[in-house]
């Protein structure tokens, strides 16, 4: 009975698929994936929802299938979300330090991380994520844990993500139709990036762009901490819908060139070159300029890094990413991306993979499932967090043990 | 078939009764080239400074009125196919465009044969243009002279460096649709060579007839209004201003908003003159009916009187005109000359917007006069031709034109909603596509769902 409780379900409802992944805590507190359903979704564009009642059947079938995958009942689950809507900037957070003897008790620190959480925002927005970041004390910087220190100011930073309420509420309403609890929303890019980087990664400074089919996420970790989050509501589906603008075919005609045929490079060989379109029977129907196709494909990718190469100079973090660049997401697998990405940002840039989870190895390593698997390994932080505290069921059990031990020597 | 056209156009009994008087000449084909010895006299005397040219019947007939009102006739040139017509005009020019097509006798209706006649005579039609300031031409549009030769000698007069104003005579609807259309096609290419076309359409003439009125009156008056009209631009070039601008510089503005032109002209004398004079004109049959003044591109204003018109009369007048324009800009020029004693007589050179009038369609030709060939073949076959040579246009076609409807609806759409709001013009040609319907990505001012490669100008060839 109690076991229902002990899985961890992501849910990411993406523009292109509905993903969903159960994952297991052993008793060793090492994270198992244990069951993965996905579903094509219908009813997202750029990362929101906007036909209810066609997500909420993909994400009926998503669940379905990870429940007969994972052998479990879902009732709980972390929610990712996305959209243009959503941004992320950083906050500081002042107290001075008021004992007689400058020490910096835990009532300074909680005090001082209340007041960089306290921001002014407009009420229809809400806040995601406020994500600690180093201390100050008296203005030096990259302190872990004051509490004990001497200061006469304590100052914190917190990373923020916010988006807008109502959108915010659209895809938790969709779920919670389908009688699942949602335990918390993570963003999709901070998801990514949990499960792609490494705690080495992450100390040494690393960019995780995230390319999906409606948006595209990008999350900077430096010295151990978040300092950048940033949307792009530009995707893959950009890519298909340029195709097929430009090479006049049908838009699930111009997806499937992108898979087939596509790359993220215009190369020298490709130029010159066609590529013949035949009909389910065989028959030619267009021949399509291979040339243009990737150069289509190329321009748009490209605009993508170069507007988030843009973003990253204004927040002035470009300097920080010694670990690299990881790519995930659908996009990642565009051929040549990754030399593209290099040419634009200047920095390596690598394939991420998902190699910091157990369980289901084969079926788990690709892009595509980076978010799914982030948002259970979100879920297992979270969940080892509340557990430090007993449950109400925990402490009964405790009391009615002492209860009875007590009893018990009590009789003899 | 041969000789219907011709008549239709806008005739005197003058020339028809010349027609028995002057036989088809053999002598008249032996020198087809110089037509009688005055016009290889007059070669030598020093050009003066405008010439009016009256092309085919219509044409000539015009002529004859204008000789009427005055005009000098060295200065007149009478060209036509037809040699019985030509022999019988006042004009002391006269150039005979004879072709191998024509053999001599008319045009037969098509403009064609017009139109190779006169080329083959470019040399002589470009020598009586040279050193020539204005070159008026007078043409029927609709038959095979007039419609065929004007857009040549229009061509001819502009390059030998005149300014070229024509008046353009289009004919009555009744006259068949095939009439309408050859008219139409003409009146566009003119529109391309001439500096300013004059349009008259003795359609709108129609309404001021009475039933009782006979068909050769009908034409008359029809003759002596567009006459009037020539010979007061005529008048206004020679005569001197006095007040507001000379003719000749109302024509180059008024053709800087358009090339189309009416020009009604009305005289009155007596007390009152100038109320009945603005009553007539604004109530104009060639202006359409009252309130058109104020859609028009331009008016210019010009006003003729003997030395008695006062300027409370001529402020009276603008006034009322102003009033009736609305927003239009309008011009004036004032004239004073011993000839107009105790008359005033005002024109309205009004511009309109370039437009080819809707041709009847062709279903309901069946209904038109026997005049008009058969509907099909060789109807279509004219009007392509004309097509293929049609002067390639060197002006911008005109925009869309707004019905009266639609300008009340944005109006009170206006009132309706006065606050300000950003709107989008429905410019957009590039298809979203798929997010048609969503939140565009805006960033920093680019609407990142139109594709890359457009926005950045990446041709694919």
């Amino acid at each position: 009975m109690f076991e229902a409780s002990s899985i961890i379900v992501g849910l990411e409802i993406g523009t292109s698929k509905v993903c969903a992944v159960v994952g297991e805590v052993n008793t060793q507190g090492a994270l198992n994936i244990i069951g993965l359903g996905q579903s094509r979704s219908r009813g997202v564009r750029k990362g929101e929802i906007t036909d209810p009642q066609t997500a909420e059947e993909d994400i009926r079938h998503a669940i379905v299938e990870a429940e007969q995958m994972a052998d479990a009942e879902i009732r709980n689950t972390f929610l990712g979300v996305t959209g243009g809507h959503i941004r992320g900037f950083n906050n500081r957070g002042v107290h001075p330090v008021v004992s007689a003897d400058r020490e910096i008790t835990e009532e300074d620190v909680q005090d001082v991380i209340k007041n960089a959480k306290a921001i002014n925002l407009p009420a229809q927005n809400h806040v995601i994520h406020a994500i600690r970041q180093h201390f100050l004390v008296d203005g030096q910087d990259g302190i872990t844990n004051p509490v004990g220190m001497l200061g006469a100011r304590v100052e914190v930073d917190v990373h923020v993500v916010h988006g807008t309420l109502n959108r915010l509420q659209n895809p938790i309403r969709t779920v919670k139709g389908l009688q699942l609890e949602v335990d918390d929303i993570v963003f999709n890019g901070l998801a990514s990036a949990l499960a792609i980087l490494n705690n080495e990664q992450k100390e040494l400074g690393s960019l995780v762009i995230d390319i999906g089919g409606g948006t595209t996420e990008y999350v900077v970790y430096s010295g151990g901490i978040i300092k950048h989050t940033g949307v792009l509501a530009v995707g893959g589906d950009h890519v298909s819908n340029d195709l097929a603008y430009g090479l006049k075919v049908p838009l699930g005609r111009a997806e499937q060139l992108k898979i087939e045929n596509g790359s993220a490079l215009l190369e020298e060989e490709s130029k010159g070159k066609t590529i013949t379109v035949s009909s389910e029977l065989g028959l030619p129907l267009k021949v399509i300029n291979l040339e243009h196709l990737h150069r289509i494909m190329s321009l748009r990718l490209e605009e993508i890094f170069q507007l988030i190469n843009q973003d990253l100079e204004q927040a002035g973090v470009l300097d920080y990413l010694r670990g690299g660049i990881f790519l995930c997401g659908g996009g990642a697998r565009i051929p040549h991306i990754a030399r593209l990405a290099e040419r634009v940002l200047s920095l390596p840039v690598t394939l991420g993979k998902t190699n910091s989870i157990s369980g289901l190895k084969s079926a788990l390593d690709q892009p595509e499932f980076a978010t799914a698997i982030g948002l259970v390994k979100f879920g297992s932080f979270q969940q080892r967090k509340r557990g430090l505290k007993p449950t109400p069921t925990e402490r009964l059990k405790n009391t009615l043990g002492q209860f009875f031990r007590n009893v018990k020597g009590s009789s003899r | 078939m041969n000789m219907l056209p011709e008549n239709n156009e806008p005739t005197l009994p003058l020339s028809e009764s010349a027609l028995p008087e002057a036989p088809p000449t053999p002598p008249a084909q032996d020198a087809p080239q110089e037509t009688g010895p005055v016009a290889a006299g007059s070669t030598d005397q020093a050009p003066p400074a405008y010439r009016i040219f009256g092309i085919g019947t219509a044409g000539l007939n015009l002529l004859e009125c204008l000789a009427g009102e005055g005009l000098e006739t060295p200065n007149m040139v009478a060209v036509h196919c037809d040699t019985r017509a030509l022999a019988n005009s006042c004009a002391s020019l006269k150039v005979h465009l004879e072709s191998r097509l024509t053999r001599g006798m008319g045009t037969a209706g098509d403009p064609e044969r017009g139109r190779v006649g006169a080329e083959e005579r470019l040399p002589r039609l470009k020598q009586l243009c040279e050193n020539t300031r204005l070159v008026i031409l007078v043409a029927g549009l609709g038959g095979g002279a007039g419609t065929g030769i004007a857009p040549v000698l229009a061509k001819v007069a502009k390059e030998a460096g005149a300014h070229v104003v024509a008046f353009a005579v289009l004919p009555f609807e009744c006259e068949g649709n095939l009439r309408t259309r050859l008219a139409q096609a003409g009146l566009q290419q003119l529109l391309g060579a001439a500096d300013l076309v004059v349009c008259h359409a003795n359609q709108q003439t129609i309404s001021v007839m009475r039933e009782t009125t006979s068909l050769v009156d009908t034409f008359k008056a029809s003759n002596a209004m567009l006459s009037k009209s020539i010979s007061t631009a005529w008048q206004g070039m020679t005569n001197e201003t006095v007040m507001g601008m000379p003719f000749a510089d109302l024509c180059l503005l008024i053709q800087q908003r358009s090339s189309l032109a009416v020009f009604p002209v009305i005289e009155a004398a007596g007390a009152g003159r100038i109320d009945t004079v603005v009553d007539q004109l604004l109530e104009h049959s060639l202006l359409g009916g009252r309130g058109t003044l104020c859609k028009a591109e331009a008016i210019a204003v010009t006003i003729h009187s003997g030395p008695e018109l006062t300027m409370v009369e001529v402020n009276r007048l603008m006034d009322r005109i102003q009033s009736e324009a609305g927003g239009t800009p309008v011009l004036m020029g004032a004239c004073i000359a011993p000839a107009f004693k105790d008359v005033v007589r005002v024109g309205l050179l009004v511009a309109q917007t370039e437009k080819v009038h809707p041709v009847p369609a062709p279903s309901q030709a069946g209904a038109g006069t026997a005049s008009g060939p058969e509907p099909g073949e060789p109807d279509i076959q004219m009007v392509d031709r004309m097509s293929s040579v049609r002067h390639p246009s060197r002006f911008v076609p005109p925009p869309p034109s707004t019905t009266p409807e639609r300008i009340d609806q944005v109006r009170r759409h206006r009132k309706a909603a006065p606050r300000m709001r950003q709107g989008q013009l429905p410019l957009e040609i590039i298809s979203k596509g798929r997010f048609e319907k969503s939140e565009p990505t805006i960033h920093q001012g680019e609407d990142l769902d139109i594709p890359t490669y457009i926005r950045r100008h990446v041709s694919l060839n």
